[in-house]
């Protein structure tokens, strides 16, 4: 049902997606090329101050390009997870207009949520993957564990985000209370340091975090060249998979009725 | 069906919490207990449009009607009752269709098609319509914040209506746009019921429902108040409108079934209202334009501190035709007293078209009925308006329209055909043709003179092919040799030998002396036409210097077909032997030609002197047109002449082929008045 739908609005999803895009650098001269220069420049930061300026090194690796690596793993992962949830929040209010008026698959809301959010994801990530391929950092095989482990990350985001959107929708406390969590949460999951630096007490409590174990894939394949451990994946995935139950139920349930609350 | 509308038991009820934590808990925590109340904004609402029928919606304020839109179209969902609407949807509700300021029109349409459904490719075929219809020029590339309501309307009406929908949906977003567009919307939607569409129309309105609906729904509190045609519907909503204090509503359906609406406080009462000529006798049939009066007894039961007459003449739809009140004319009344008495007398021309009108009336204490409503009469008076003395016309508004038609643009030429008119010029040497153009005609000029022959073509050379022909050829009334007199002026060389006599003795005919001889072979119309494969000629324009008679004598059978001669007349001879006017004129009348023009009197005198002014003349063109001129001196010699052929005249069916090659034919010679005649003829084939 949700899947039929979303196929014969697939012109729509398109269109929206790039409305949003142009929408974004509208009026500035070099238009979609800041799609492209932002996250240059953020990797070209990390990887100048962290490398040069700053030296940190990772216990694993003694490249003095290691830790910029490990903070471009997470934090643009960590972006992509963020900007999910931060999109589901509010597609329903900001959208109202649309809700209130007409009659469209309200499924095709987090749908865009979810596709704008992995656009631009893609982009700051194939810059990323470039930057890789010129330092010769390139996981090579490995690097195939991405997709699984992006498919987890995305999964979790939705299913959290759409059941917090929906929420949002009749209680607005959601919206304000969920970003102070991400906050939290972002400090919680080994993005910035290593998870061996934790002391054993906060370390026992970020392994419940069901990101850490993701997080560490990421760097496992991008830091080390190395597959992730399959196991710790069990975790993530089982509860990405309850929370896009959680999710879907929450809109089903309650679909209808958003157009009479907002 | 499709386009069916089927409501039943329809509620909308929105859940009221008495805390926000009771709403928390009713969301979270699962289990029967409502811990909400239910306002309902409608309730048991049953009703059902069949395809392609108009049905308006009309209510108050909060009534409930964009609420029961918003569960037609699906933006919401009924919280009781069934709705089934089967076939595609299309609504205009409220302003927009959710469109983004920031995005061009064009975007916008896009975006706004999409969210109905549209896949990219219908997109692509619907956009130059919308665009087309929303006629808002180059602004539809312009971001949407810099468009006036009125044009966002025009967008979101173009996107909504732009693909024929099955049903479709418009509530009160027409108001916003100007006139114009207004006029244009409502023809669309008015075609689109004509092609089958079911249209639901919210307004307030009652212009606009009244002329898209056939019928009204009232909501009222959230339920069905009333159901039935809109002039009824109207009447009861304004009557809901004015109802205050205590006003109760009462209507009750008269002698021909209309519902009349009485209303108000009765604080005054229009005791009657009767209708009247301009001598004061009461009439129920009026003439177009007449002189009448409007005559309104009125009672007043309570102290009044303002009293408001309103008058207004309502047609058979109860579209108000014309209305006022005494507020708007300045003649209100500040006061009233218990157990006063008025007439009122209102006198107008009938100035309406054919048909039964009523007389609506109102008092109230101001401008409005809104403020205080005494009382309130609708079909007070009924009378029909007949046209005995005006010319018939369509509307229902008599004004008098005067007609001036000027053609600017010069009549298009006719087109080809496959079977030509053929053109006769004998004596072509001053050019002929022109005027026989656009690939309808076939010209052939004929002049004895090889060299001007050449001359002649080369002046053609560009006429398409086979249109323009000129034959050196000297046509006499038998063929045989013939000697050709050549004269001063080539011009004037003719088969026939000039009085030498005359061009002596008149200096303007010397052109005409005789100063050479040929001998030729000439040869006769008829045996021409038959060498040539000319069966028929249409016209024939002969100025042959005398010889003009012989060659309507050799033409033959070809004189049957012809429809219009132009021919040179003479009146006194000129060259030896030639026939005059009154000799062709015969011969013509004789085979079924009128003479229809006579032009261009030349006149010689004697010594060629111009004396002075002799006399006047006058050429008259019926009484409208009368020229007078002085005469001189000079004896007539010779006119231009113009017969045709009796039967053109003749009526012939619209579209007879005759009657066609007639047409092109006066036209392509500039005779108008003998076209007006032909097309004067209104005969059914």
């Amino acid at each position: 049902m949700f899947v039929l739908n979303l196929w014969r609005y697939r012109d729509f999803l398109r269109g929206a997606v790039q409305r949003e895009l142009q929408a974004r650098y509208r009026g500035s001269l070099l238009g979609m090329a800041w799609a492209l220069l932002n996250p240059l420049a953020m990797i070209a930061v990390y990887a100048v101050i962290f490398s040069q300026v700053v030296s940190v090194k990772l216990p694993r690796s003694d490249s003095s390009f290691a830790y910029s690596i490990h903070l471009c793993a997470g934090v643009l992962t960590w972006g992509l997870f963020a900007q999910i949830i931060d999109r589901s929040l509010v597609m329903f209010v900001h959208n109202a207009h649309l809700v209130k008026k007409i009659n469209f698959p309200r499924v095709c809301l987090p749908a865009l949520a979810v596709l704008n959010s992995i656009v631009d994801f893609a982009i700051i990530f194939s810059v990323f993957i470039v930057f890789l391929l010129l330092i010769g950092r390139f996981p090579g095989l490995p690097s195939l564990a991405l997709a699984p482990l992006i498919g987890i990350l995305a999964l979790f985001a939705t299913g959290l985000g759409v059941a917090l959107g929906t929420a949002n929708v009749f209680f607005r406390d959601v919206e304000q209370m969920a970003r102070v969590i991400l906050q939290f949460w972002f400090w919680l999951t080994p993005i910035i340091y290593p998870l061996s630096i934790l002391p054993e007490s906060i370390g026992r409590v970020a392994a419940w975090n069901p990101l850490t174990p993701v997080m560490i894939g990421f760097q496992d394949v991008l830091v080390g060249g190395q597959w992730p451990d399959w196991a710790s994946l069990a975790y993530p995935g089982v509860i990405a998979l309850a929370c896009a139950a959680l999710g879907a139920g929450l809109f089903r349930r309650h679909a209808a009725d958003i157009a009479d609350e907002l | 069906m499709i386009g069916r509308i089927e409501v039943a038991g329809l509620g909308k009820a929105y859940k009221r919490f008495p805390n926000r934590w009771a709403r928390l808990a009713d969301w979270a925590l699962p289990g029967g207990r409502a811990r909400h109340e239910l306002d309902w904004v409608l309730r048991d609402v049953t009703f059902s449009v069949r395809p392609g029928e108009a049905v308006g919606i009309v209510g108050l304020n909060g009534a409930g009607k964009s609420t029961l839109l918003k569960m037609i179209v699906g933006a919401t969902r009924p919280t009781a009752g069934t709705i089934a609407a089967r076939g595609r949807i299309a609504a205009v509700l409220e302003l927009g269709l959710g469109f983004h300021p920031d995005f061009t029109g064009r975007q916008n349409a896009i975006l706004a098609a999409q969210l109905q459904g549209f896949g990219n490719e219908a997109i692509a075929r619907l956009l130059p319509e919308i665009e087309a219809f929303a006629e808002i020029g180059p602004y539809f590339d312009q971001p949407l914040r810099i468009y006036s309501t009125g044009m966002q309307m025009r967008l979101a009406f173009a996107v909504a209506t732009a693909e024929r929908p099955d049903i479709l949906i418009i509530d009160e977003a027409l108001s916003v746009g100007d006139a114009y567009f207004q006029h244009k919307s409502f023809d669309h939607i008015r075609r689109l019921g004509a092609e089958g569409a079911t249209l639901l129309l919210v307004s307030h309105d009652k212009h606009a429902i009244q002329s898209v609906c056939r019928r009204a729904i009232l909501l009222n509190g959230g339920t069905v108040a009333m159901e039935g045609e809109p002039e009824a519907v109207f009447d009861y909503y304004n009557a809901l409108l004015a109802e205050d204090k205590a006003g109760k509503i009462v209507q009750r359906s008269d002698q021909g079934g209309k519902i009349r609406t009485d209303s108000g406080t009765g604080e005054a009462r229009i005791e009657s209202i009767g209708l009247f000529d301009a001598a004061g006798r009461p009439v129920s049939v009026v003439a177009v334009g007449q002189a009448i009066e409007v005559r309104f007894a009125v009672g007043v039961h309570a102290d009044l501190d303002g009293l408001v007459l309103g008058c207004g003449i309502k047609d058979r739809l109860g579209q108000m035709m014309f209305g006022t009140n005494t507020f708007l004319t300045g003649q209100a009344l500040d006061s009233a007293r218990l157990g006063d008495q008025f007439v009122f007398r209102v006198r107008f021309d009938a100035n309406l078209g054919e048909g039964s009108y009523s007389v609506h009336a109102s008092l109230v204490r101001e401008n409005s009925h809104i403020e205080k409503n005494y009382h309130w009469v609708d079909h007070g008076h009924v009378f029909e308006v007949v046209n005995p003395t005006k010319p018939s016309f369509v509307g229902c508004n008599w004004t008098e329209m005067l007609f001036d038609i000027e053609r600017i643009s010069p009549p298009a030429p006719p087109p080809a055909r496959d079977d030509p008119l053929v053109v006769v010029d004998v004596g072509c040497r001053w050019g002929f043709a022109e005027r026989f153009t656009g690939g309808a005609f076939r010209v052939f000029g004929f002049d004895p003179d090889h060299e001007e022959c050449e001359r002649l073509r080369a002046r053609h050379a560009d006429a398409p092919a086979g249109t323009i022909h000129v034959e050196a050829v000297a046509l006499a009334r038998r063929a045989g040799p013939r000697r050709l007199y050549m004269t001063r002026e080539p011009a004037c060389g003719s088969l026939l030998e000039p009085d030498p006599d005359l061009t002596a003795a008149y200096p303007a005919l010397d052109c005409a002396r005789h100063v050479a001889s040929l001998e030729i072979e000439a040869v006769t119309l008829a045996g021409w036409a038959r060498d040539n494969g000319i069966g028929r000629i249409d016209h024939i324009k002969l100025d042959t210097q005398g010889t003009e008679l012989e060659i309507l004598e050799g033409a033959g059978d070809l004189l049957a077909g012809l429809r219009c001669v132009e021919i040179e007349v003479e009146f006194n001879p000129i060259y030896r032997d030639q026939p005059l006017f009154a000799d062709i004129d015969r011969f013509l009348r004789r085979r079924g030609f009128v003479l229809w023009k006579l032009s261009n009197l030349v006149h010689y005198s004697r010594d060629g002197a111009a004396t002075g002014a002799l006399d006047e003349n006058a050429v008259c063109y019926d009484d409208a047109h009368r020229f007078v001129h002085p005469t001189h001196g000079g004896q007539l010699y010779w006119a231009d002449a113009r017969f045709i052929k009796k039967d053109v005249l003749a009526p012939r069916p619209i579209g007879d082929p005759q009657r066609l090659r007639d047409e092109t034919l006066f036209s392509a010679l500039g005779m108008a008045d003998v076209v007006a005649h032909i097309a004067s003829h209104r005969v059914s084939p």
